[in-house]
């Protein structure tokens, strides 16, 4: 009896919740497919005073005028590069500081760990000038050492490899070490597969951050053929050649290797999300 | 030969964390010391001269300034809560044992990835005057059209409710991790004791997940605090300074006016303002740990 009460009582709320979940999803998902309803509409569709969501006839046309005006394909490709050099840097950099961090015992451990973590209190917003100066006396204005490198030097990634590689038993490197196997072996062939999740985890905010990043590009990247992805799209909304359809077409394509990312390590990506929260 | 390799094995660690030291130091902490010093300086060409406090006075004395603090705690006044309390409900209808919960909360977490330019440009065209979406609805309710963006009492408000949007799955994924590490036994305790959902939520969820709700309470305090490329894609800060927030200022000082010893002095009372938002957050993760 009382069973029953409590399984009608359940099924009630879970409707309710349902109501509620679909509508919330409804509404973060409108924009994105009203992005999408845009990149497929002709000009007099975009201006048009009725609401329609799905185009009369797609203009699928508006992609490749996008690509093949205002140079996007080479913005795509300067991002690309920008946040793969990026990502393999700061993958590599990070997991050898944070596996000497985590399995060695050395003078200047902790004082290293805090220097380190203090790039952490350190936003770019707080050192543009200086960085510019720096980038400038460098002569890296336009380059893309100068993209990334200043941008990869926030320590989320070395954290990260220090808490995982602190999970792995000593015993394991003690063993390599009597089998004769040198540090760097020990790093590259067991202490780096061994961290995968971890490394997936730096994988996908590091492309995420530096793929979608707008204000170091903004400081550094002056000549157009240097601009970000970001940058295109930021500059050139409103010029007429692409204003409308093409626009929202290239901004949906901008967002097509995120998401494949997302997808690909979803798993990793909430986990890294999570631990922000718990552990940071 | 046996001291070479003893230096040799001492010196392990420190090659490993070489490169990463390296890249801190030159573009991290040298950047904030020089930063430091440049605020009380004026940046010239033919070299710095120091002027003491004066970028500090003149930057308490100046009305933009003082307009982007006002502008920037708004946004964050708005941002915050308003995050934080769907987040909150989010979270707690995706910890129910229902179907499709990857699905939804794979949906709340989409807004996340895209860029903040991306997200501009969408919400801008939704927010047009003639051909947005809000105003095609609010005229099919009988209602006037609405100028979103461009009226300064609704400009900021509008940009907060496309920042909600973007963060909302990254908080909720937060507070989900939080609520799943409660344990159900204390439910099924309260169950038996006949206790209703509100004061299970209010005996058992809130106090345990205090701690949680703090951390996010203040990494949205200092995620507000940081607001630049939203206001740049939509509204550059108008109309007039309606919308400028503290780094799209920084920003124009630099790439606009030159002026680099002033953006320094505005960028170290950004940098304090998150300093102790962030001591306050390490302090309570520390009382976390502490508690287990």
């Amino acid at each position: 009896m009382s069973i029953t009460i409590h399984g009608n009582y359940r099924r009630f709320r879970n409707i309710w919740i349902y109501i509620g979940l679909s509508v919330g999803t409804a509404l973060m998902l409108f924009p994105l497919i009203w992005m999408a309803s845009i990149s497929l509409k002709a000009p007099t569709e975009v201006y048009s005073l009725t609401f329609s969501l799905f185009p009369k006839s797609p203009v699928w046309s508006n992609y490749s005028s996008g690509w093949a005006q205002s140079g996007f394909g080479d913005y795509f490709f300067n991002t690309l590069l920008i946040a793969t050099g990026a990502v393999l840097c700061s993958v590599f950099f990070n997991s050898m500081a944070g596996f000497a961090l985590a399995k060695y015992n050395f003078p200047g451990r902790n004082a290293m760990f805090i220097f380190i973590l203090a790039a952490l209190m350190v936003p770019i917003q707080v050192k543009t000038v200086p960085l510019y100066l720096l980038i400038s006396k460098l002569r890296w204005l336009d380059t893309f050492q100068g993209a990334i490198l200043p941008a990869i030097s926030q320590s989320f990634g070395v954290f990260l490899m220090r808490q995982y590689c602190l999970t792995i038993p000593d015993e394991l490197l003690e063993a390599a070490r009597i089998d004769g196997c040198s540090d760097w072996r020990t790093f590259w062939q067991i202490i780096f597969p061994l961290c995968k999740p971890a490394i997936a985890v730096n994988v996908i905010f590091q492309f995420m951050w530096r793929w979608n990043d707008l204000l170091w590009p903004l400081i550094i990247l002056r000549r157009e053929e240097m601009y970000t992805i970001q940058q295109g799209l930021a500059f050139f909304r409103e010029d007429p050649s692409v204003a409308g359809g093409p626009i929202m077409a290239m901004a949906l394509v901008s967002i097509t290797p995120i998401v494949i990312l997302f997808f690909a390590l979803q798993k990793y990506f909430v986990q890294g999300i999570a631990m922000s929260g718990l552990k940071e | 030969m046996r001291a070479g390799k003893s230096i040799w094995r001492f010196s392990v660690p420190y090659i490993f964390l070489l490169p990463q030291i390296v890249l801190v130091g030159t573009f991290s902490l040298y950047p904030f010391v020089y930063n430091l010093i440049l605020s009380f300086q004026e940046y010239r060409f033919n070299g710095n001269q120091f002027i003491g406090l004066s970028n500090y006075t003149n930057l308490f004395a100046d009305p933009v300034f003082r307009q982007t603090v006002i502008n920037t705690c708004v946004y964050s006044l708005g941002t915050v809560p308003l995050t934080v309390f769907v987040a909150l409900f989010a979270a707690m209808a995706l910890n129910q044992k229902i179907k499709g919960r990857a699905f939804f909360r794979t949906a709340f977490l989409l807004p996340y990835l895209v860029s903040w330019v991306v997200i501009g440009l969408i919400w801008q065209w939704m927010y047009s005057v003639d051909y947005g979406v809000f105003n095609r609805f609010m005229n099919f309710l009988g209602l006037p059209s609405i100028r979103w963006l461009q009226d300064p009492k609704l400009t900021i408000p509008s940009i907060v409710v496309a920042s909600v949007w973007h963060d909302v799955g990254y908080y909720m994924v937060i507070i989900l991790a939080g609520l799943q590490s409660i344990s159900p036994s204390y439910y099924e305790a309260a169950g038996i004791d006949g206790a209703n959902a509100w004061q299970q939520f209010k005996s058992i969820t809130l106090p345990l997940l205090k701690p949680i709700l703090f951390i996010v309470v203040v990494l949205s305090v200092i995620h507000s605090f940081k607001v630049f490329d939203q206001i740049f894609v939509m509204t550059a800060g108008g109309p007039g300074r309606a919308s400028l927030m503290m780094v799209n200022y920084i920003i124009s000082l630099i790439t606009e006016e030159m002026r680099l010893g002033y953006a320094s002095a505005l960028s170290m009372v950004l940098f304090m303002a998150i300093f102790v938002l962030t001591i306050i957050q390490r302090l309570i993760f520390k009382d976390k740990d502490v508690e287990g």
